[in-house]
């Protein structure tokens, strides 16, 4: 009763330092909403109120959004939150925070059953709380929580059986499925690999629990699936979606495979398959690189060689250990083939998309690599409790202990501190003042002209304007999809007096009574130094983002 | 049985020579082989070398000092064969070979098992990477062998002689060697139970040895700034610096100051040193692709083909399990690659490629693992898909264009011999000079010695062929001047206004686009003094 009122309290003090680690400043960090949160914010609004989306779809099962076609889950759940807590920037944070909360019960779940060890699990549970990429997409609005989640409680429940639970795994993978692309390929395989695997308790049970259990369990997960099947084959934008992030969009990928033309149809459609299959092999083994997984795979800084990985370098030999571990470990033979198919089968989308390193779809791999992890400490500290010096025991396990939280305050530093200025610009900041701003002189100008050329470095073009515009003006959803139109200028999207669009200089000079929110690389340096402007915007680190200025 | 087993390691040893020295042109040189060649050529001519110093010790290069050993045998394969693409690359051609021969030994001597010795050798002999160096003038495949034998030697516990040469020539071979060496003594006389005496003189010969090369080199210009840049630029990174000041900057504003002083230190270059360590064991390098270009591979391929990753996870799985023979390998890993710590470049590839050995002997000993069938068709697919690589030579041409620039051969043609004064654009290639000097039957080199120091640079390879610059201008000729100029696209637009009566010569480069114009006759440029 002690021990077991002893791991209730320290899973519960996990729990609030995972809440905490997660809910604190929600509504601060990230200090701006990024282009996926604030569209993914007004959609859900859109949707709550109208059951459209902006672009007047209604229900739609992919979201249009900024062309780059989002899973709907994360707006519905966001819709449902709009409903709960009402329209204030953290409410689109809020599910993913959420969701990242219910991945520590999942990964307790799933490692308890896999290693058939309660220290295992309560140790994966505490390095699941603290770990980067855990607090990183759990505080960012980023739908595959809700999938990894959903994932750990379906295997949870599918390895459970014979028991009566595992029918929930049905419905827990199905839901799965239908909340991030990329899990509508790996969750079946993975499956599929899992019955493999665990075969001996399949199909060792009776005919009739074969036949009630078995293939009930996968009769519902068919016919749970079969809409999600028949949407993403006939709704051309999945497809689009698929094409838009698919690794023969690289462009180094696409000069191999243009030298390697021969003249000759055949072989040259033999080369390119063969190229292509050989660049993803490559960038799927790329993504263990050390210096990823360890060093700056979380990409909060710009610079190349000091910042954070999705893992914490402390947990680097723990890792090794766990591997070494479970390798020689001859009671889990079963487990390490899991374990190799879900490390193997979730590192599939980045090796199959156009970026060279895509944590955001890496984030069951590195699950697992954290599971391994807490393995290895296990082996560790059974390793640390055969030392006969009690004061060698205790410092040891002291010196890990607080080489973690060491880890820990430094990924909260460069989380807090040194994340907003290094990537405030990836952050569309400050598209929220320049919006505020827009709104408060909305009754001042005929036109407000929005360029969202901008960049502290490089000029690049903003995403979303338009969704910021109308999100903090807080512009009915209804009204805009009404006034929502594609204008004729040069990328130009226009509702109510808004045109966010390319400033033409100096053609655009010529407008009356029109108010012009522009950055430094749109208007030459000479003319800026001498134009008198309303107001600027700087970027986080000080640096200057956009001026307004008003032509009479 | 050990006739037979002879007999297969004879077709091994010939299956290996036979990958490395078939169409032995292919592939053709970078500067930086074309410069070692074309010295060699010298040195076995001449006993000087391009910049006409008599049997130089150190020689320059692009990047950095060279240590003499590479030039020397690559002058002992001219020296036999004649200039020509067998005679600059002979001497590397039977350094990869027997490393194939090394690599079986190593196996056996580790594994016991003369299977496991084959197919380690097997996957020597067809591996892509190691093919590759092996068919051109380079360092690496003289440090990559001599180390295997080395620790051969050390594992055999063999007589001090054979040790002492091996030493020997491989800190002159390379840098990096210095500071490895009593490591990887150390290591291997630890492991294989060395008399503790002999021992002593083995790790004392060796450090002394190392540190009479260091103490040498220091005695050359620049030399210390040559360490510090190219092998030690750990200490040297302003980058890391300049991030560290940024972060403890960003939490000051931010009222974290103490905490941003206590995390953003110099701990960040001990830090960053050990993650560049520990990116030698990414997997991408050995079964991806770490050469797009073709600078020491070919560009479409891995160290090793990528299917071998099967049989490698096997073996680790096999070995990190029952704790095998070969588990005593695991430290050298970490010993021959150690030096990256103080070296964390992303370029820094040398170091990691040492270890391509160590992985045949571990895929050998995979595909061992695997049974019959399955190592059969291994090995057969390891020696198609090598094959392929080598008779899909115009696809790697396309590749090799930009730093392996075949098509200047037909430049160099034009002004092979001929006395009349010639004007080449710079741009050409990286480094005309080399490949002119290289490619070229002229042996009328400047003599780069009456040249002013402390740069030995002179804009005329010959005496009559000069290099231009950007700046440099064309006119047309007077009636008693002839030259020849073989112009970039650069070039051609400042004479676009002046040839137009006459049609250039066009040469086109492995892609097949148009890479330099040639003109003989009207078209002239002053004498640059």
């Amino acid at each position: 009763m002690y021990r077991q009122n002893r791991v209730i309290f320290l899973i519960s003090c996990t729990f609030l330092l995972g809440i905490i680690l997660r809910f604190l400043y929600l509504d601060k960090y990230p200090i701006q909403l990024g282009h996926d949160e604030v569209t993914q914010a007004y959609d859900a609004i859109s949707i709550a109120q109208t059951g459209k989306d902006i672009y007047g779809n209604y229900l739609p099962f992919i979201f249009e959004s900024v062309h780059d076609f989002k899973p709907p889950f994360y707006t519905y759940a966001t819709a449902a939150t709009y409903l709960i807590f009402g329209d204030k920037e953290v409410t689109v944070r809020i599910p993913g925070a959420i969701f990242s909360i219910f991945i520590i019960l999942g990964v307790f779940l799933l490692t308890f059953k896999i290693f058939k060890n309660l220290k295992v699990a309560l140790i994966s549970v505490t390095l699941t709380v603290i770990a980067p990429f855990e607090i990183f997409y759990g505080r960012k609005s980023f739908e595959n929580g809700a999938g990894i989640f959903l994932m750990l409680i379906g295997y949870f429940f599918l390895l459970s059986f014979p028991k009566k639970r595992a029918f929930l795994s049905a419905f827990f993978l199905a839901a799965a499925m239908y909340t991030y692309f990329s899990h509508f390929i790996i969750i079946p395989l993975l499956f599929l690999a899992t019955i493999f695997i665990y075969k001996d308790k399949f199909f060792s049970s009776s005919k009739r629990i074969f036949f009630s259990k078995f293939l009930g369990l996968i009769v519902t997960f068919i016919l749970l699936v079969t809409p999600l099947i028949y949407l993403v084959l006939t709704n051309p934008t999945a497809t689009l979606r698929s094409r838009n992030v698919f690794i023969t969009q690289d462009i180094n990928l696409g000069k191999e495979i243009s030298l390697a033309k021969t003249g000759n149809n055949t072989l040259d459609k033999f080369l390119e398959a063969k190229i292509i299959l050989e660049y993803s092999f490559g960038r799927l083994l790329n993504q263990f690189d050390p210096r990823f997984i360890f060093g700056n795979g979380l990409e909060l800084t710009n610079q190349k060689k000091l910042g954070i990985g999705p893992l914490y370098l402390v947990s680097l030999p723990f890792l090794v250990l766990g591997i070494i571990g479970l390798i020689r470990n001859k009671r889990l033979a079963e487990t390490k083939k899991f374990v190799l198919a879900w490390i193997g089968l979730g590192v599939l989308p980045s090796a199959l998309t156009f970026e060279t390193h895509s944590p955001h779809r890496s984030i069951m791999v590195f699950t697992m690599l954290n599971i391994l992890s807490a393995y290895g400490v296990y082996i560790w500290i059974k390793w640390v409790k055969t030392l006969k010096n009690p004061v060698l025991r205790s410092s040891s396990i002291s010196l890990v202990v607080l080489f973690f939280f060491f880890n820990l305050i430094y990924f909260l530093h460069i989380y807090f501190v040194n994340y907003p200025f290094e990537k405030s610009e990836s952050l569309h900041y400050p598209y929220r003042e320049v919006s505020l701003y827009a709104w408060s002189n909305y009754s001042k100008f005929d036109q407000i002209i929005f360029d969202p050329l901008f960049g502290e470095a490089a000029p690049v073009i903003g995403t979303g304007a338009h969704y910021y515009l109308a999100y903090y003006g807080k512009y009915p959803p209804e009204k805009f999809q009404r006034e929502y139109k594609i204008g004729s200028k040069s990328r130009e999207v226009i509702f109510d007096k808004f045109s966010i669009r390319e400033f033409q200089w100096p053609q655009d000079l010529d407008l009356k009574n029109t108010l012009i929110i522009i950055s430094p690389w749109t208007l030459p340096k000479d003319v800026l130094e001498r134009t008198q402007t309303d107001k600027k915007f700087y970027f986080y680190d000080g640096k200057l983002a956009f001026v307004a200025i008003h032509l009479k | 049985m050990i006739k037979g087993q002879s007999l297969a390691v004879f077709l091994l040893i010939l299956l290996a020579l036979l990958l490395r020295a078939v169409n032995f042109s292919f592939p053709p040189l970078n500067a930086e082989e074309a410069r070692l060649s074309s010295r060699g050529f010298y040195l076995a001519t001449t006993f000087k070398d391009e910049l006409n110093r008599p049997l130089p010790f150190i020689f320059n290069s692009l990047e950095d000092y060279k240590l003499p050993s590479t030039s020397y045998l690559t002058a002992l394969g001219i020296l036999f064969f004649g200039k020509n693409d067998f005679g600059a690359r002979i001497v590397f051609i039977i350094f990869g070979t027997s490393l194939v021969y090394v690599i079986y030994l190593l196996t056996k001597l580790i594994s016991n098992n003369f299977l496991t010795s084959i197919l380690a050798g097997w996957i020597t002999a067809t591996s892509p990477f190691l093919i590759f160096i092996s068919r051109t003038p380079n360092q690496l495949v003289i440090v990559i062998s001599l180390f295997c034998l080395l620790l051969y030697l050390l594992l055999k516990r063999s007589s001090f002689y054979p040790i002492f040469l091996v030493i020997i020539i491989l800190v002159l071979t390379s840098k990096n060697a210095w500071f490895i060496i009593p490591v990887l003594i150390y290591g291997g006389t630890t492991l294989s139970h060395w008399n503790r005496q002999k021992k002593r003189i083995l790790i004392l010969f060796s450090i002394g040895v190392c540190f009479l090369s260091v103490a040498t080199f220091l005695l050359f210009p620049q030399s210390k700034r040559s360490l510090l840049e190219n092998n030690f630029t750990l200490f040297s990174d302003i980058g890391i610096q300049n991030s560290i000041n940024s972060f403890r900057g960003q939490g000051i504003e931010s009222g974290w100051g103490l905490l941003s002083k206590l995390f953003f230190n110099k701990l960040h270059f001990l830090l960053d040193g050990l993650l560049s360590w520990l990116s030698v064991f990414n997997p991408f390098i050995f079964f991806g692709k770490f050469d797009s270009v073709g600078i020491i591979n070919f560009p479409l391929t891995s160290i090793f083909q990528n299917f071998l990753i099967i049989p490698l996870l096997t073996a680790l799985s096999f070995i990190l399990k029952d704790k095998n023979r070969l588990y005593n390998l695991l430290p050298f890993f970490l010993i021959l690659t150690f030096p990256i710590f103080f070296n964390p470049e992303d370029d820094n590839i040398e170091l990691t490629l040492l270890i391509t050995p160590l992985v045949s002997i571990f895929i050998g000993f995979g595909i061992y693992k695997m049974g019959k069938y399955l190592g059969i068709a291994f090995m057969i697919l390891a020696l198609f898909s090598t094959a392929i690589i080598l008779f899909s030579t115009p696809i790697y041409y396309k590749h090799f264009n930009e730093y392996r620039p075949n098509w200047f051969k037909k430049a160099v043609t034009k002004i092979d011999g001929i006395n009349i004064p010639v004007a080449m654009s710079d741009d050409l290639t990286q480094d005309n000079v080399v490949f002119i000097t290289w490619f070229g039957q002229d042996s009328r080199i400047k003599d780069f010695s009456k040249v002013n120091f402390p740069y030995k640079f002179s804009p005329y390879v010959t005496e009559n062929v000069l290099l231009t610059d950007n700046k440099q201008t064309f006119r047309g000729c007077n009636d008693d001047e002839e030259y020849v100029l073989i112009l970039s696209k650069r070039d051609l637009k400042k004479v676009n206004g002046l040839h137009s009566y006459v049609a250039p010569l066009i040469i086109r480069d492995d892609l097949d686009k148009e890479a330099a114009y040639i003109f003989k006759g009207p078209l002239c440029t002053d004498r640059i003094e």
